[in-house]
């Protein structure tokens, strides 16, 4: 009896990819494809991550030889202010989506019961 | 492990021997720290540092961006609420490496071109000195200041998974970690600030006048 073949009822893990069981039908074709991030706060990401390169760099070679007149200990301090302006914006505008989305999810759910 | 400890202890002692070999055969003075120090270029200090000050930086930002990341990501699969919100964290490493590019512009601003006995004049050995000690002092500052506000922001990520009202709490003692970079980037300003570029005869000037 130790040679007896091993019949197995249930399907290997590939025959279950093949065949869709009938309850999932309507799932597969109601899937959810929109991206998970929302278009705007991918674009915002971009802008601050491009603003965080350009502004304190930008501001130092613009003050360097203008305002300050090639004293860079200054245009460098500045440049280091404007990276923290940045920053400052970055957490402002990322609690203020936060609280929005909060409010939102807030006025649909007073919405459903209604 | 051991090879190492073996390596070492080696290698110490044949310096050990060494060095004593030539200070009782009389040529001791090989053994000349000022000679060493005057004779390597202020450009080579001067550069040390500007590389010292970038180089350090971005593997502190590096290392806070890879420990915040990738607790971002754990955290954002249990809980995909978190998402504009923990960026703070990343955009807070990346100040880090805004700091160490900044100084690395302003120390390369005073690295001018100049040769022969201007080179090796007392205001050249001074702005050689003060960029390499500025240099090192922004990068070991932003390193550990990176790594700090990393794992700040690593805690922070699990907290609000777990926790929303946790957020703000830990974002403050965020601020302070970064503020730690700030620091490094005021003296190391500082430091370099009196220094000239190489060959400008600053003190010459101040004897003729």
């Amino acid at each position: 009896m130790t040679s007896r073949r091993i019949i197995s009822d249930e399907k290997t893990i590939l025959d279950k990819d093949d065949h869709l069981s009938p309850g999932s039908g309507a799932s597969q074709d109601s899937s959810d494809t929109a991206p998970a991030v929302p278009t705007d706060v991918i674009m915002k990401l971009l802008a601050f991550t491009f603003a965080m390169v350009i502004v304190p760099i930008g501001s130092y070679f613009l003050t360097v030889n203008t305002i300050f007149k090639g004293n860079s200990t200054y245009a460098g301090g500045l440049a280091a202010l404007m990276a923290n302006v940045v920053l400052i914006g970055y957490v402002v505008v990322a609690i203020n989506e936060d609280q929005t989305e909060q409010l939102d999810a807030k006025k649909k759910a007073q919405g459903k019961k209604d | 492990m051991g090879a190492l400890y073996y390596g070492a202890g080696g290698l110490t002692s044949f310096l050990t021997v060494v060095g004593l070999y030539m200070l009782f055969t009389g040529s001791g003075e090989a053994f000349n720290v000022g000679a060493f120090l005057e004779s390597v270029s202020p450009y080579t200090w001067a550069s040390t540092g500007i590389a010292l000050c970038i180089g350090l930086s971005v593997v502190g930002a590096a290392l806070g961006i890879f420990i915040t990341g990738s607790s971002i990501l754990g955290a954002g699969v249990k809980a995909p609420r978190i998402r504009t919100k923990n960026l703070i964290s990343i955009i807070f490493c990346e100040v880090v490496a805004i700091y160490g590019v900044i100084m690395a512009i302003v120390f390369s601003s005073k690295v001018t071109y100049t040769t022969g006995d201007k080179l090796f004049d007392a205001n050249s050995y001074y702005t050689g000195f003060a960029l390499f000690w500025s240099g090192l002092t922004v990068g070991g500052c932003n390193l550990v200041c990176g790594i700090a506000v990393g794992i700040n922001g690593s805690g922070a990520a699990l907290a609000d998974a777990a926790d929303a009202s946790l957020f703000v709490k830990i974002l403050v003692i965020e601020i302070f970690s970064s503020v730690l970079g700030l620091f490094g980037l005021i003296i190391g300003l500082l430091v370099s600030g009196k220094a000239e570029g190489f060959g400008t005869t600053a003190f010459l000037g101040k004897a003729l006048v």
